[in-house]
């Protein structure tokens, strides 16, 4: 499904701040498995995170996305690539504030242009999957951290992606919030999602429904 | 198609709610916008409308104004050179006038006196319901700036001799009225008091706020000017293409004569009209300036939500050239807002209120200020102009803030840590 | 220099229009030098994100340029008071020998700088922007004439000094007197010109349906609606501006985009610029058929570029003919 191959990054090239996130990573991300990319803070996680969903590209080696290369594509197509294929879910709920729930989950797909009745019924579908439909008027000040949450999975999934990228989910969420995120993450492995995690809860890489725990450290896969 | 302007509509909506989101911090800038293009279009009506009403006027003037010069100045004008004028070919009519000035020491202000046309014979004299037009010529101490000050009606007022008409502005600043007598010191010392028979009409004050009417003889009484002599000719030409020829003419035969074309009265009050309006608007460039300055510095401090926001927008899936098409609507909304209530309140400020604020400096070369409403005119390349003066600067100040604004790392999103 | 509102913003929007040029003619020397889309270097990630900045910035200065078009003409015809003889924006326009120069400049820039967002849109359907450097060549060859256009145009306004004698555009554009390009397109026989102007559109919009629905002859209409653009300026000069003023002697091509004729010359204008633009376009982007990465879309893209070219002009000749067929002149 996704394949990296000897993918460094790079930053601040030639200063002397310069420093390197990853170094030679290769990794093989297989489809409708949940992967955990585990380590400590500035193990290159984010980074790791950011290539494979196309957020940025690597400075050098090759990212093949369903055996097609993306390693060179302009950020003008990586991004078409990325809101079609990959729904992200922050540590932060990263909702827009000052603005309604339902509006919040439909951000992801103005740029594709749908129709607005459509993606309306598709929010709405989706709000209610979590239980949250209630609060689709509402502005997301209001929202309790769990609610804030489940409402940037349904933005995650308004394009419905091919494959979740989790960021730390759980790092603000108590146990009872961080099993039920879990359950929601077994429902989409259920509808044949791919799902990749970086986390350094136990709660999360010990759980029976992760396939492959990766281990990140200096920018370099452990085993 | 229909894909591409639904996703603009997404993007305005979603421009305006996050525009209203930030009342406060754009409320500053829209109001000083508001204020520059209200600023310039006001000077722009102004003197657009002016120059407008200032050609309306001389239409309907003599093609040419005759006078005469004796060493660079301007001398009385002999009668007997009327028949020589008659003489060429050419001319359909020639008129004499009578008019000056005369300084009112109590209210230290210059008024005009003017015989009315065709004076001569009491029977031609004006009738209630004529309207008469009369340009005069105020000739500056050297060189040829003739400014064109024509137009009065006389409403419903008779002209008799030891009476006169005045112009509103004099009405106002004397606070006299029809049937009221005003003193006047003539040449020679004695005191003459002469009778209001009206006031004339505001419609046309821009060049009569100043005005009296008066009778040939009162004039010559008052100024102790010979039957021999007046201010000035004006000539009607019957074919326009002949003008320049007819003046020409009249430069040869009588050397001293000075014509002066009606064009080249319009072209020099257009001129200087012009570069009044150039020169505030040379003025107001500082502020306009300032304002981009400002725009810029505003457009690209961007806060730490908005960052935020745009990271979290292009994390979910928009892509740079979304983000700029969201700035370039927000910049496209205010813009217009402000642009369109600037000009709104300019118009109301000038064509309704009266433009106080630079009636002053772009009106007068009188102490006795015309009060009077223009007509509204406004045209399209009014609005060109100042559309270039302001929203064109204003737009482009703020195309490379936004365009860093715009290239915030997607990935930027992941890195928050905590609100 | 005649200190004139009008004149300030013309001055502006040059300068403006030069500068932004300027500033993406220096990133895109950079981009021509360093360009690598197989490397992941931050260098060219930073010249990626600068070429969103460089095509804003020319996006805008062709509005720019459309607009100060429009604003140059009627600067023109608004100074006409200022000079004895002259009637019309023609006759400013003889003021100095830079008035028509400019006014040619900027129609010339107008038109390169449409094709080059015609080339950049085409450009960045393609993954691997297969366009870049030559996009960013013709910027560069593109420039020098932008900034010549700002200094002809400087130089037409500061030289200006009111009163200067000119010849009015019943004359300059009167068949009376055979000299100069524009007496020699009003003395051109409206009969015969009408003629030429009909059946050359006709072979333009018929080659362009050709085109769409067969795909052949692009090259060939892209030269007809060039050659059917300047055909079209004639035209108006030698007869439509004729049916217009309904005046057999008035042959002035600026007056009709004054109020006293509805504006009606803005719209006649910008239809034929966007449809030299879009035929342009046509024969620009039909050498890239064949670039791997834009042939899925290219031809798409092209046929409505040609479409768009076709219906413009046949808009154009639809309101032509309906001006004529309902004018009050008869010839």
């Amino acid at each position: 499904m996704i394949e990296l191959v000897n993918v460094k990054k790079v930053y601040n090239a030639g200063n002397p701040s310069e420093f390197s996130a990853l170094n030679s990573v290769s990794l093989h991300i297989a489809e409708n498995k949940v992967t955990v990319l585990k380590g400590p803070s500035g193990s290159g996680k984010t980074t790791l995170l950011s290539i494979v969903g196309c957020m940025s590209r690597p400075s050098a080696g090759r990212v093949k996305l369903n055996g097609r290369e993306i390693t060179s594509l302009p950020e003008r197509f990586l991004t078409d690539i990325r809101r079609k294929t990959f729904g992200f879910i922050f540590q932060q709920p990263n909702l827009i504030k000052g603005i309604s729930v339902l509006d919040n989950v439909m951000l992801p797909a103005y740029p594709l242009g749908e129709k607005r009745s459509h993606l309306k019924i598709k929010a709405m579908k989706g709000l209610s999957e979590l239980n949250i439909a209630n609060k689709a008027a509402s502005k997301v000040e209001w929202l309790s951290g769990g609610e804030a949450q489940r409402a940037s999975i349904v933005r995650a999934l308004i394009n419905d992606p091919h494959i979740i990228i989790a960021d730390e989910p759980t790092a603000h969420l108590d146990t009872r919030l961080s099993y039920r995120f879990m359950e929601i993450i077994e429902k989409f492995k259920s509808e044949g999602k791919t799902v990749i995690i970086t986390s350094h809860d136990p709660l999360v890489y010990e759980s029976a429904i992760v396939d492959r725990v990766v281990n990140l450290r200096d920018g370099q896969i452990e085993d | 198609m229909r894909a591409w302007i639904e996703k603009q509509r997404y993007i305005i909506d979603f421009t305006i709610s996050s525009l209203l989101r930030r009342k406060v911090k754009n409320f500053g800038l829209l109001a000083l916008y508001t204020l520059i293009v209200f600023i310039l279009a006001s000077t722009m009506f102004f003197t657009y409308s002016i120059k407008k009403e200032a050609s309306l006027i001389l239409k309907d003037a003599p093609e040419i104004v005759v006078q005469k010069i004796v060493a660079g100045r301007h001398d009385l004008f002999p009668a007997s050179y009327i028949e020589t004028i008659k003489k060429i070919r050419g001319v359909a009519a020639v008129e004499s006038r009578l008019w000056g000035y005369y300084y009112d020491s109590l209210v230290s202000a210059n008024y005009t006196l003017l015989t009315p046309p065709s004076n001569g014979s009491p029977t031609h004299n004006v009738k209630s319901s004529a309207k008469t037009t009369v340009v005069e010529s105020e000739s500056g101490d050297q060189q040829a700036v003739d400014m064109a000050k024509p137009l009065f009606e006389l409403n419903g007022a008779v002209l008799e001799p030891e009476t006169l008409i005045i112009g509103n502005g004099i009405a106002r600043l004397r606070n006299i009225g029809k049937g009221d007598y005003m003193p006047f010191l003539a040449f020679d010392g004695k005191v003459i008091n002469l009778k209001i028979a009206g006031v004339l009409s505001s419609q046309s004050e821009l060049v009569s706020s100043d005005l009296m009417l008066i009778t040939e003889d009162d004039y010559r009484k008052l100024f102790g000017i010979d039957k021999g002599y007046v201010t000035d000719l004006t000539v009607a030409v019957s074919n326009p293409s002949e003008v320049a020829m007819v003046a020409s003419k009249i430069k040869k035969r009588l050397p001293q004569a000075r014509p002066i074309i009606r064009d080249e009265i319009l072209r020099t009050y257009d001129s200087i009209f012009n570069w009044r309006g150039g020169m505030m608007i040379v003025i107001f460039s500082a502020a306009v300036l300032a304002f981009v300055i400002f725009a810029w510095d505003k457009a690209s401090g961007l806060s730490a939500g908005e960052r935020r926001e745009i990271g979290i927008l292009k994390a979910v899936g928009w892509e740079t050239s979304d983000v700029i098409q969201m700035k370039f609507w927000e910049g496209a909304v205010v813009s217009l807002t402000a642009f369109f209530t600037g000009v709104i309140l300019a118009y109301i400020h000038v064509f309704f209120t009266g433009p106080m604020v630079f009636e002053p400096a772009l009106k007068g070369w009188s102490n006795l200020y015309p009060n009077f409403e223009l007509t509204p005119f406004v045209n399209i390349e009014q609005l060109t102009t100042l559309f270039f003066l302001t929203v064109v600067p204003y737009t482009v100040a703020t195309i490379v803030p936004i365009w860093k604004a715009a290239t915030i790392d997607p990935d930027s999103a992941m890195r928050f840590t905590g609100e | 220099m005649i200190l004139h509102p009008t004149v300030i913003a013309n001055l502006l929007a040059a300068y403006i229009a030069s500068g932004m040029v300027l500033y993406a003619v220096f990133y895109g020397v950079q981009i021509l030098k360093s360009w690598d889309i197989q490397n992941g270097h931050e260098l060219q990630l930073v010249l990626e994100r600068k070429t969103y900045l460089i095509s804003t910035l020319l996006s805008y200065v062709f509005g720019l340029q459309l607009l100060s078009l429009f604003l140059y003409i009627f600067t023109a015809d608004n100074l006409t008071p200022l000079f004895v003889g002259a009637m019309c924006a023609a006759g400013t326009l003889n003021v100095g020998s830079f008035g028509y120069p400019t006014l040619v400049l900027k129609i010339v820039n107008f038109i390169v700088a449409g094709l080059w967002l015609v080339l950049n849109v085409a450009d960045n359907q393609g993954y691997d922007y297969p366009l870049i450097k030559k996009k960013y060549l013709l910027l560069a060859f593109v420039a020098p004439f932008i900034i010549m256009e700002t200094v002809l145009e400087s130089a037409y306004f500061m030289s200006m000094e009111a009163d200067v004698i000119t010849s009015c555009c019943g004359s300059l554009f009167s068949s009376e007197r055979v000299t100069g390009i524009g007496s020699e397109m009003a003395s051109l026989p409206a009969l015969t010109m009408m003629w030429i102007f009909y059946s050359v559109m006709v072979c333009t919009l018929i080659c362009g349906i050709v085109f769409y629905f067969k795909g052949i002859g692009g090259y060939l209409y892209a030269a007809l609606s060039l050659l059917m653009f300047v055909i079209s300026l004639i035209s108006i000069v030698s007869f439509i501006s004729l049916y217009i003023y309904e005046l057999p002697t008035h042959h002035c091509p600026f007056c009709i985009i004054m109020e006293e004729y509805h504006y009606l010359g803005y719209l006649l204008y910008i239809l034929l610029f966007g449809a030299v633009v879009s035929g342009l376009g046509v024969g620009a982007l039909s050498p890239f058929r064949q670039v791997e990465s834009l042939q899925a879309m290219l031809g798409g893209f092209i046929g409505k570029l040609a479409l768009a070219s076709v219906i413009l002009y046949a808009v154009f000749t639809a309101l032509v003919t309906y001006k004529i067929v309902f004018s009050n002149l008869i010839m």
